[in-house]
């Protein structure tokens, strides 16, 4: 199963993974289009600063998922097939249990479809986008055995 | 091993799940008066508005118990419990034998002795049933009357009002939401209800429902008659002990628990609305009544009935809820009782324009509580630093400056240990040690 690694050390903060992210979920999925649609797509990760460092935050897709235990709906769930905590936003109701319970806030609330928002893995891409943005490598994606 | 649940809700039904999960061969047995296959009781309201349908009422796909071999008994009633021949009874006489029983019985509406709440027309909010009622009604009514403003009461005001009936809400506290949300907060949310065309009564109480078969008018305290042909009472939810209490189990509020979230009845084990589990932010025994908390204990105590000692760490009592769209988040102590022992506690809250608020709350230095008003998306990290009963005497400034992340007390949040988040944790640690 692959999973998204951060490299802390080698992050600058250039933001180029939120971008990525963005374009991805977005509807043209062009970046001079994109700008104009509204609501304007949003990131799913986002690069805060803390002191010196720079962290790229996300969905790190927690087993035993307290976001899944809290859901009224059923949107929010395991995808079992990619090992991935997915949210299907046809069936959040919009009740924020999950951005309640998240430990690392990795859930937003949409501004104009007023959904639950989170990483998805780009389940349609080869490689997750925020990854084929990062131009330091600083993220990287590699089966979680190879890694830990 | 053969387990048997009774009541097939979030906290039975999260168990039979775990249990399956952890031992493949045990037999499971739930036992629900219920008539209905597990659905969402947090979606009646949704349903009343018309926003969700039958299909999104249920949370499994049909076909889940038999691929999950959980042996259902639906639309029958647990009547005792024998701890001595271990065995439940069922209202149709049958004996249900037991190596490890677990009480997940939730909670029954409180229902005040109002003169008339028997006429046709009021209602209480706790099954689908319930809610099938409460549409059905709706669809010829015009007026309704929600007797108390709790969350209960404010999700039920909420869907009638969406589904296009003039809505009063009366409290008999000084402000909605009273349990859920402290005086500054219930204001915000009061004005909203106001500025959306709710009648909002504090400090007043319904004393009469009148009419002939069906309710008419409701009296209220001060004397006004108002009419209404629905009224919907919420005055609270009573775990349902009885079981427990009969056979001999420990009771307060609720079941009490253990950190095993075992009853003082061996085998006897007992999760979600009915139990008094340990809460973290009082760092007392509760009732704490939510989706979450019961999910969480099912999955607790049945790693326990598997023969898997786990730790219950406690859950922080909390709410989330949308009043006319602003979203607010409330969690652990809320408004201190100042009469007991309130003098430790510090409050320090910021109010900016529109409807947002924060407050947090203090003792000893250490969160044990926060409001959210208007701004909420991260509760989640407030929430795991209450868990964490860490101090950081830069918390509480930066929260009201909505200016923290996660990334800002990782430290804290991810030393202590808790039961849910091994996943996170240790991607947390990876980030940490920047993967290779
Ligand atoms: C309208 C409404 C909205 C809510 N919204 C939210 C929300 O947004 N977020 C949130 O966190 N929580 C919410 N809650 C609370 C949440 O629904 C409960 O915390 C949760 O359902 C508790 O689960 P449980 O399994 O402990 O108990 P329950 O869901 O109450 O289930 C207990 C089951 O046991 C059955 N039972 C009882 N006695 C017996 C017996 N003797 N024999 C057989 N069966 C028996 C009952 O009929 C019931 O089916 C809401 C509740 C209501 C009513
Ligand atoms: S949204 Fe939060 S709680 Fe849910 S899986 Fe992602 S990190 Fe974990
Ligand atoms: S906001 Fe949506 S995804 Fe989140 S808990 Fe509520 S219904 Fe589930």
């Amino acid at each position: 199963m692959k999973e998204i690694f951060v490299r802390l050390a080698r992050c600058v903060g250039c933001r180029q993974c939120e971008i990525s992210c963005a374009l991805v979920h977005s509807e043209s999925r062009d970046i001079h289009q994109a700008v104009w649609e509204r609501p304007l797509p949003r990131q799913r990760v986002r690069v805060t600063r803390e002191g010196s460092e720079y962290y790229p935050l996300r969905c790190f897709h927690c087993e035993d998922a307290p976001c899944i235990g809290a859901c009224i709906s059923g949107a929010m769930h395991l995808d079992e097939d990619v090992g991935t905590v997915a949210c299907d936003t046809a069936r959040c109701v919009r009740c924020w249990m999950c951005v309640m319970v998240c430990p690392y806030g990795s859930i937003r609330i949409h501004e104009g479809q007023k959904v639950a928002l989170k990483c998805d893995r780009c389940p349609d891409e080869d490689e997750p986008a925020c990854v084929r943005g990062c131009p330091t490598r600083a993220l990287l994606v590699n089966e979680r055995a190879l890694v830990v | 091993m053969k387990h048997v649940i009774i009541g097939g809700s979030a906290a039975g039904m999260s168990c039979a799940e775990t249990l399956r999960r952890l031992d493949p061969k045990c037999e499971i047995t739930i036992i629900s008066d219920e008539a209905r296959p597990f659905y969402s009781r947090c979606l009646t309201s949704y349903y009343i508005a018309g926003k969700i349908g039958e299909r999104d009422m249920l949370l499994r796909d049909p076909g889940f118990y038999e691929a999950r071999r959980l042996d259902l008994i639906m639309g029958r009633k647990a009547v005792s419990v024998d701890p001595r021949k271990k065995a439940v009874v069922v209202d149709d006489g049958s004996e249900i034998p037991y190596d490890r029983l677990l009480l997940a019985t939730g909670g029954r509406p409180k229902l005040p002795d109002i003169p008339g709440a028997g006429k046709r027309g009021v209602f209480t909010l706790r099954t689908w049933d319930d809610a099938v009622a409460i549409s059905e009604r709706a669809k010829t009514a015009r007026k309704a009357v929600v007797v108390g403003g709790g969350l209960i009461g404010m999700k039920v005001a909420g869907a009638l009002r969406d589904a296009g009936l003039e809505v009063r809400v009366v409290v008999a506290s000084g402000r909605v939401l009273s349990q859920t949300l402290d005086d500054e907060a219930a204001a915000i949310a009061r004005r909203l209800l106001e500025a959306h065309g709710f009648a909002v009564d504090t400090r007043c109480d319904v004393v009469e429902i009148e009419g002939d078969d069906e309710v008419r008018q409701v009296r209220l305290q001060d004397g006004r008659r108002v009419d209404a042909d629905l009224v919907v009472i919420g005055k609270g939810v009573d775990p349902e002990v009885g079981l427990a209490k009969a056979c001999g189990a420990r009771v307060g509020r609720g079941i009490i628990v253990d950190e095993h979230l075992k009853t003082s009845v061996p085998d006897i084990h007992a999760a979600g609305d009915v139990a008094e589990a340990y809460d973290m932010a009082w760092g007392e025994p509760r009732v704490n009544a939510m989706w979450t908390a019961a999910t969480s204990q099912g999955q607790v105590a049945a790693h326990n009935m598997a023969g898997i000692p786990t730790r219950y760490p406690g859950s922080v009592g909390m709410n989330s809820i949308d009043i006319c769209g602003v979203p607010f988040i409330s969690m652990g102590v809320v408004s201190p009782r100042r009469d007991r022992d309130g003098n430790d506690y510090v409050e320090l809250a910021r109010r900016r324009a529109g409807n947002w608020y924060r407050k947090v709350v203090l003792k000893d230095r250490v969160i044990c509580g926060a409001v959210f008003a208007g701004v909420v998306d991260k509760a989640g990290v407030v929430l795991a630093l209450i868990r964490a009963r860490a101090r950081r005497d830069d918390a509480p400034e930066r929260i009201l400056a909505d200016d923290f992340t996660y990334a800002t007390f990782m430290d804290v949040i991810d030393e202590k240990g808790r039961y849910f988040q091994e996943g996170g944790k240790r991607n947390v640690q990876r980030i940490m040690q920047g993967g290779y």
